[in-house]
C-alpha cells in the first residue's frame, strides 16, 4: 500500500466517522427552527464547551497558529492571552440573552437586538455584515483542508477534490442535524485535535532538538528576536507594543459577539450549564501550547515552505514519518477546518432566513418552513464559499481583514441590549455605523493609523461613545420595564 | 424584624479587580515588565510562554472560585 494511499484511508476513515456522528443526533431533535438553530435549547455541558471550544479552533489551528510562531515568535502568544479573558464576558451575557431567548423565541443574536430596540433594521445591518465576514472565512477553511489533503497525498487528491469531499461530509451533516450535529462532531473533532496536537507538539521538538527545553535554547542561541517580547509582524520587524497590546484588548472585546459563537447562548440547557462552560473555556486555551510547540519546532529547520503556515505540513512530509502519522495529522488538520465550518456554515445560514429575511424584512414563515428555508441558504451558501475557494486568485486572508473588524463593532449594542436600560436603538445603530464605517477606513488605508494601535480601536471608541451620547439624548425605549434587561445591581 | 440578608459585594470587585490586573500583566505595560525582568524557563518554556497560560489557567480558577460564591444570587 503506497503512503498517499494510507493518508487517504485514515482520512476517509475520519470524514465517514464524522458523517456518523454528525447525523445521528439530527433525529432527536424537533422540525421546527429553534431545533435546528437552538439544538431545543437543551444542550448540555460536554457539547457546550466543545462546540464553543472547537468552534474557534479552525483551519487556523494546525496551520495559521504554527506559522504565527514560526515567523513571529512569542507574538503568538497572543493568541493564548486574549482567549484567557476573552470569553469571560460571555458569564454575564450568555445567561441573560438565554433567559431572553426562551421568553421571545430568540435563536440568533441580532434578533434579541433589533427585538430590544424595537428596530428591525438592526437585525438586516447584522445579517449584512455577519454574511459577507462568514463567507470568506469559509471559503478559507476550505481552502485550508484542500491543501491538506493534496500536500499529504502528494498531489494524488487536488485541493478542489479535496474541499469539495470534506465540505459536502459537512454540509451533508449540518443539513440534516442542525446545531446538534454542529455540536456532537465538535465533541470528536475537539477531542481528536487535542490529542494530535499534544502528539505532535511533543514529539517534533524532541525529534528535531532532543526535547521542549533543548529547542528553546537552540532558538535563543540561533534566532534570539523570537523570543523576545512582544514578539515579530509578519514583516519581520519587532511588533510594537500599543500595536499588540491593542490586539488582545479588541479581541476580548469582540471575542464573545461573534455570532456564530454568542447564538450558541441560545442551545444551552440553562444558565447554569452556560456559566460551567465559560468557566471551563480557558482549558481549552493550554490547547494552544503544543500547537506552538509545533511551530517553534520549525524554526532551525533546514529547508524553509514557501509560506510560513504550511510548516507543519513541510515538517511532516521532510521527515520521512510512517504515512499512519501523516494521515492521523491530516484527519486531525480537517477536524479543526470542520469544527469551525460547520458552526459557520450553520449559523450564517440561520442569519440569512431568522435576521435577514423574518425579523428585518418581516416576511412570517412556519416553523418547519423556517428550517426548510434555512437548509436552501445553506447549500447556497456553501456552494458560493466553494466557488470563492477556488476562483478567487488573491489572498482570502485579505477579505477577511475587510469582514473582521466590522463584527466586532456589534459589542457595544450587545453589551447595550443586555446590561445598559437607557440605551436606545438609534444610539446603538449609529454607533454602530459609525464604528463599522471607520473600522474599514482604518483597514484600507493603513497610513492614517499614526498611533500604531489595532484598527478597530478607530471604531470602537467612537461606536461608544456614539452609542451613550445618542442614546441619553434621544427619547428612552418604550419597551415594558419587564423587558429591558436587567443590570448588575438587580442580579 | 431583622433585615434580609445582602448577597456580599466583596466577590464582584475583586472578580473586576482580576481582569484588570490580568489585562494589564497580558499587555503593556505589565508583560513588558515581567517578561523583560525574568528570563526563568518554566517546564522547559520560555517564560513569556508560561507566563501567558498561567494567566489562562488561572483565569479559570478564579472565574470558578467567583461562581461557586455567586451562582445562588445570580439564580435568584
Amino acid at each position: 500500500m503506497t503512503s498517499s494511499t494510507t493518508v487517504v484511508l485514515i482520512a476517509g476513515a475520519y470524514l465517514v466517522l464524522s458523517l456518523v456522528v454528525g447525523i445521528l443526533p439530527g433525529r432527536k431533535a424537533s422540525d421546527s427552527a429553534a431545533g435546528y438553530v437552538a439544538g431545543d435549547r437543551a444542550l448540555g455541558l460536554v457539547v457546550m464547551y466543545f462546540i464553543t471550544g472547537a468552534t474557534i479552533f479552525s483551519a487556523f489551528a494546525f496551520l495559521g497558529a504554527p506559522g504565527w510562531a514560526y515567523k513571529k515568535g512569542v507574538a503568538a502568544l497572543y493568541i493564548i492571552a486574549y482567549g484567557a479573558l476573552g470569553f469571560m464576558p460571555f458569564y454575564f451575557l450568555g445567561p441573560r440573552a438565554a433567559e431572553l431567548g426562551r421568553k421571545h423565541g430568540f435563536v440568533t443574536q441580532a434578533e434579541m437586538v433589533a427585538h430590544r430596540f424595537r428596530m428591525p433594521s438592526i437585525a438586516g445591518l447584522m445579517a449584512f455584515i455577519s454574511t459577507i465576514a462568514f463567507v470568506p472565512y469559509l471559503a478559507i477553511q476550505m481552502k485550508g483542508a484542500g491543501y491538506v489533503i493534496e500536500s499529504m497525498t502528494r498531489g494524488t487528491v487536488t485541493a478542489e477534490l479535496g474541499s469539495a469531499v470534506v465540505y459536502g461530509v459537512v454540509t451533508l451533516y449540518v443539513f440534516k442535524s442542525g446545531v446538534l450535529g454542529v455540536g456532537w462532531t465538535n465533541v470528536l473533532q475537539g477531542v481528536f485535535m487535542m490529542v494530535l496536537a499534544w502528539i505532535l507538539g511533543l514529539y517534533l521538538p524532541h525529534h528535531l532538538h532532543g526535547g521542549v527545553r533543548e529547542m528553546f535554547t537552540d532558538i535563543a542561541r540561533e534566532r534570539p528576536e523570537l523570543l523576545q517580547t512582544p514578539g515579530l509582524t509578519a514583516a519581520g520587524k519587532p511588533w510594537t507594543w500599543q500595536g499588540y497590546s491593542t490586539a488582545i484588548i479588541v479581541s476580548m472585546i469582540g471575542f464573545s459577539c461573534w455570532p456564530h459563537l454568542f447564538m450558541k447562548a441560545f442551545s444551552a440547557k440553562s444558565g447554569r450549564t452556560l456559566r460551567r462552560t465559560v468557566v471551563l473555556y480557558p482549558t481549552f486555551q493550554i490547547f494552544l501550547v503544543p500547537i506552538l510547540l509545533i511551530g517553534f519546532s520549525g524554526v532551525l529547520f533546514p529547508s524553509e515552505p514557501l509560506k510560513p503556515d504550511q510548516i507543519l505540513p513541510h515538517l511532516l512530509m521532510n521527515l520521512e514519518l510512517p504515512a499512519v502519522v501523516v494521515g492521523l495529522f491530516c484527519a486531525g488538520a480537517l477536524a479543526a477546518s470542520m469544527s469551525s465550518g460547520d458552526s459557520m456554515s450553520h449559523a450564517s445560514a440561520s442569519i440569512v432566513v431568522r435576521d435577514g429575511w423574518i425579523t428585518a424584512m418581516g416576511r412570517r414563515l412556519s416553523p418547519s418552513g423556517e428550517r426548510t428555508a434555512i437548509r436552501l441558504i445553506l447549500l447556497v451558501l456553501m456552494a458560493a464559499s466553494y466557488v470563492l475557494s477556488v476562483t478567487y486568485q488573491g489572498e482570502l486572508v485579505n477579505l477577511l481583514l475587510y469582514a473582521y473588524g466590522p463584527v466586532t463593532q456589534f459589542a457595544p449594542a450587545i453589551y447595550a441590549t443586555l446590561l445598559w436600560p437607557r440605551a436606545t436603538g438609534k444610539g446603538v445603530m449609529l454607533g454602530m455605523l459609525i464604528g463599522i464605517v471607520l473600522n474599514l477606513a482604518f483597514v484600507i488605508w493603513p497610513e492614517w493609523n499614526v498611533l500604531g494601535i489595532h484598527a478597530a480601536i478607530y471604531g470602537l471608541v467612537p461606536n461608544i461613545l456614539v452609542t451613550i451620547v445618542v442614546s441619553l439624548l434621544t427619547r428612552p425605549n418604550p419597551a415594558p420595564p419587564e423587558e429591558l434587561p436587567r443590570t448588575a445591581l438587580d442580579a | 424584624m431583622p433585615a434580609p440578608d445582602r448577597p456580599p459585594v466583596w466577590p464582584h470587585v475583586a472578580l473586576g479587580l482580576y481582569v484588570v490586573l490580568a489585562i494589564v500583566c497580558l499587555t503593556w505595560p505589565g508583560y513588558k515588565w515581567i517578561t523583560h525582568s525574568v528570563e526563568a524557563s518554566v517546564f522547559g518554556l520560555p517564560f513569556p510562554m508560561a507566563w501567558v497560560a498561567g494567566w489562562a489557567l488561572a483565569s479559570c480558577v478564579v472565574l470558578g472560585v467567583y461562581m461557586k460564591l455567586t451562582e445562588r444570587e445570580e439564580e435568584a
